[in-house]
């Protein structure tokens, strides 16, 4: 039995105000006694002591006070914060018959706007009274809502209607329950119900910055609730550790690597259990790029093996493609789609059909054996989805190595998609390619049938036409060779733009074969009317190049000085011609050196014309010219520099690998603000093709930017021109991808020189200036052979 | 750090077709375009991601292994837990004090 003599003396201090001795020997009762009456009479003394020092102005000791009891007495800490006088006072008002409605009404509002705590005022009501019963069943329904699951059925509270004092309450409980149910439009709702002046308004606020996931009120004001109700898994420390991890993996430390990942894995345990698989499955795909010991790694991580769940696959699959492992790629990829449908990450059939269509691409890549099993890959993948895009990555991705298998496949698309008219030109190209030109007109029928104004059909019907006359001219058959000019005369491609002045270059060709030496006076007079001076004899010198070995150009300073100022304009109208009729311009030295000095002189400054000049540079595998001309186009700045970057990219020598992969991410980035689709596309086939897609740092790009604009000369064994390598902290990785991984640097740059030879000899570059162009023997110093 | 669009429109990544376009209305519902121009733009560009089930599968393809460990602490999803009574008590007080 608690001694009430020892109350008394609690309560006569509290009487006196000496809060500090009502304190200490209240807190000696409670040592003594524990129970929850004496800790009631504690906490009281605690409360009139704090109000105490706010009196004196001392409020940050008050706050320290308040918070220690709060925290030590969690269950009467609502006692701190009751203003027993105050509230008794609004009920023994609030009970009063005779009050009047205004009243009333005030004093509901101050319930509204300073009651923090129902208990409270319940606590000081008498029992029965209306207004405790409403608290007390807004408080059961407030800890039910903040401690478990509820349901909104559980948190109704029907009797306290919109009116009620407590309606701000039942708003904020039924916003809770909804809130812990992850309907978070209900919870919205029933938080816009809550008044600004309401005494909850603050727990408002929290709900709403948390659903949104976006910073709440004033700093740190409420961020302690809501990290406690919606906290992000981790700790500062598993950061720090998941730093060491990474830093390891970069410095290939393996034994520094299996204690990192050992520590973090045993902090992720703790601190983020939810985080556990996905960390290893991180760290399992990292090693996939800089392999170590699997065994010790798995052992570090605490298991024998990963689940190959959807998540993780997704992860090898790609670092498997960054190595460019294709074969374990390709593996992963239907991994991943067998553990992705499993998990019902995607549906069978047409979205499976995705993933196989991925899977087979990558296979595609691989030596031969392996590549040929994408056929059937992509076969299966047709059959689940047999859209146009997955037939045409079918025949694209075998097309180059396996032409036999992707003209299957385009016969294929064509039984299945009669309609579609890229199967038809697939095969139309396929025979041209082997010289079955009569098998190639039936197909081209076909083609014109299904879609006549197709700008590919209608090219391949001038592609043809050349064809077809070139055979004539080798067989010396003149009856065949005149109707071929005839059909050309009639051709209705041959009437647009500058087309018409290839019949008297071509008439000019056949007179050549059959009459021997003959005077081209006539013709280039025609085609001067049409094209001008410059350019007529550079048509017929093109036109002589496609069905002759050799075939003669003035040079430049034979022209007047008005027609040599015409030379870069001829070039671009006649590479336009020669491209129409899918042929290449290799624009001899002289005129190449003409071009070159034009430029250096500046005059040249339309970047329409220096694009296109580019372009004509480019096909003609010329990267001498190219690079010049990029100079030329980077000197102009403006939309048009990642274009030109792109023409860089291309003209660098093959073993700057580095400075390639830099600029060809530079002009990406470039051509994706002015939305220039065709340099996006040419960038993404270039990276594609050789070291992937990469990202540059704010800094590295500004860099690259002013540093090619600067890099007017051609690269050679003085000037090497730009190196990047100092500037890019990722170099270490690019270097290592390319050579920790099957695929090394020597055989990336192979690659890369097979890529250019292919080019090299599809232009008809003679291979010793191959040689000399991609190796820098002589260095502009004189060839060597 | 960019949100995914799953992230943007709160569902899981094996969310529904179904899932998706409810969880578009309701979000455009919350952000409509003339009070919020900035989130519904985003909401709209995470559903137009996500609308075509080809389109979708590409993008669950996306993924970085290479992508800093510490990443997956700052995209991984809050959990919601309860708390009891007594810390939204203490956070009234707090939020008043801070008024």
């Amino acid at each position: 039995m608690i001694p009430e003599k020892a109350i008394e003396k609690v309560q006569e201090a509290l009487a006196r105000r000496d809060y500090r001795s009502a304190v200490d020997q209240a807190k000696e009762l409670h040592r003594n006694w524990g129970t929850e009456s004496t800790e009631r009479l504690l906490v009281q003394a605690y409360g009139e002591r704090i109000r105490d020092l706010r009196v004196r102005g001392l409020t940050q000791e008050a706050d320290t006070l308040r918070e220690l009891v709060r925290n030590r007495y969690p269950g009467s800490a609502f006692r701190l914060d009751a203003s027993p006088p105050k509230v008794l006072g609004w009920a023994a008002v609030l009970a009063d018959p005779g009050l009047s409605a205004e009243d009333r009404d005030r004093i509901h509002g101050r319930i509204v706007s300073e009651v923090t705590d129902p208990r409270a005022l319940a606590a000081v009501l008498p029992e029965g009274h209306p207004l405790r019963q409403v608290a007390e069943s807004v408080w059961s329904a407030f800890e039910r809502a903040t401690s478990q699951r509820t349901e909104d059925s559980d948190v109704l509270l029907p009797d306290i209607s919109r009116r009620s004092p407590f309606a701000p309450w039942k708003s904020l409980i039924r916003a809770i329950s909804a809130f812990y149910r992850k309907d978070d439009e209900t919870a919205a709702q029933h938080l816009a119900a809550i008044p600004a002046n309401a005494a909850v308004e603050p727990l408002a606020a929290v709900l709403s910055s948390t659903m949104k996931d976006d910073e709440p009120g004033p700093k740190g004001r409420t961020l302690s609730l809501r990290n406690l109700i919606s906290p992000r898994p981790g700790s500062e420390n598993l950061a720090s550790l998941l730093k060491s991890v990474d830093k390891a993996l970069r410095e290939d430390a393996e034994s520094k690597l299996m204690k990192a990942v050992a520590a973090a894995v045993k902090e992720c345990e703790i601190s983020a259990p939810t985080l556990l698989e996905r960390l290893r499955a991180h760290i399992l795909a990292k090693t996939t790029v800089r392999p170590v010991d699997t065994r010790n790694l798995m052992r570090a991580m605490g298991v024998t093996d990963l689940i190959p769940n959807a998540y993780l696959t997704r992860l090898t699959a790609r670092a498997a493609e960054l190595i460019q492992h294709h074969e374990r790629a390709a593996r992963e990829w239907q991994r991943f789609r067998k553990a992705a449908v499993a998990e019902g990450w995607i549906k069978p059939g047409r979205e499976e059909a995705v993933i196989l269509i991925h899977a087979a691409t990558v296979q595609a890549r691989m030596f031969e054996d392996y590549a040929q099993d994408a056929h059937g890959v992509f076969g299966a993948a047709c059959e689940l989805d047999p859209s146009a895009g997955n037939f045409s990555a079918w025949v694209k991705a075998l097309s180059e190595r396996f032409p036999k298998a992707a003209e299957e496949a385009a016969t294929e698309w064509r039984r299945v998609r009669p309609t579609d008219i890229e199967p038809v030109l697939f095969r139309l190209q396929q025979f041209e390619t082997r010289n079955a030109l009569q098998k190639a007109e039936k197909e081209l029928a076909t083609a014109e049938a299904l879609a006549p104004m197709n700008p590919g059909v209608r090219n391949a019907r001038l592609r043809l036409l050349i064809k077809i006359l070139h055979r004539h001219l080798n067989t010396r058959n003149r009856r065949l060779a005149d109707r071929d000019l005839a059909d050309f005369e009639a051709a209705t491609q041959f009437r647009m733009a500058d087309l018409p002045a290839l019949l008297p270059a071509l008439t000019h060709e056949v007179r050549l074969v059959f009459d021997g030496s003959v005077d081209a006076r006539e013709p280039r007079g025609q085609i001067a009317a049409l094209l001008g001076e410059p350019a007529a004899a550079l048509l017929l010198y093109a036109v002589g190049t496609v069905f002759r070995p050799a075939s003669h150009l003035p040079p430049p300073d034979t022209f007047p000085p008005e027609q040599r100022q015409r030379i870069p304009e001829a070039m671009i109208r006649v590479y336009l011609i020669m491209r129409a009729i899918s042929a290449v311009l290799p624009v001899p030295e002289p005129w190449a050196k003409e071009l070159s000095g034009i430029l250096r002189s500046g005059a040249l400054r339309d970047a329409m014309q220096l694009r296109q000049l580019g372009e004509l540079a480019l096909r003609g595998a010329q990267p001498e010219l190219t690079y010049a001309i990029s100079a030329a186009g980077l000197a102009l700045g403006g939309p048009t520099e990642g274009r030109f970057l792109y023409l860089r990219s291309r003209a660098v020598p093959p073993h700057q690998q580095h400075r390639r992969a830099c600029v060809v991410a530079a002009s990406l980035s470039l051509a994706r603000q002015v939305q220039d689709a065709e340099t996006i596309n040419d960038c993404l086939r270039m990276s594609e093709g050789s070291f992937g897609t990469r990202q540059l740092s704010q800094a590295l790009f500004d860099i690259v930017r002013k540093q090619e604009r600067e890099a007017t000369q051609y690269p050679n064994s003085r000037q090497t021109g730009p190196d990047y390598r100092k500037h890019d902290p990722s170099w270490s990785d690019f270097r290592s991808f390319d050579s920790s991984s099957g695929a090394g640097r020597p055989d990336q740059a192979f690659a890369a020189l097979l890529e250019e030879l292919a080019e090299a000899l599809e232009s008809g570059e003679p291979p010793e200036e191959f040689t000399r162009r991609v190796f820098g023997r002589g260095g502009g110093r004189g060839r060597r052979r | 750090m960019a949100m995914s669009p799953w992230e943007v429109l709160g569902v899981e990544q094996n969310a529904s077709e179904q899932e998706i376009r409810a969880a578009y209305l309701r979000m455009v519902k919350r952000f409509p375009p003339d009070s919020s121009p900035t989130e519904f733009e985003q909401v709209r560009d995470a559903y137009d991601g996500l609308r075509d089930s080809k389109a979708r599968v590409l993008r669950l393809m996306e993924a970085d292994p290479m992508d800093p460990l510490p990443n997956l602490l700052t995209t991984a999803e809050r959990t919601r837990t309860f708390v009891g009574p007594e810390p939204w008590i203490q956070a009234i007080e707090e939020g008043r004090r801070g008024k």
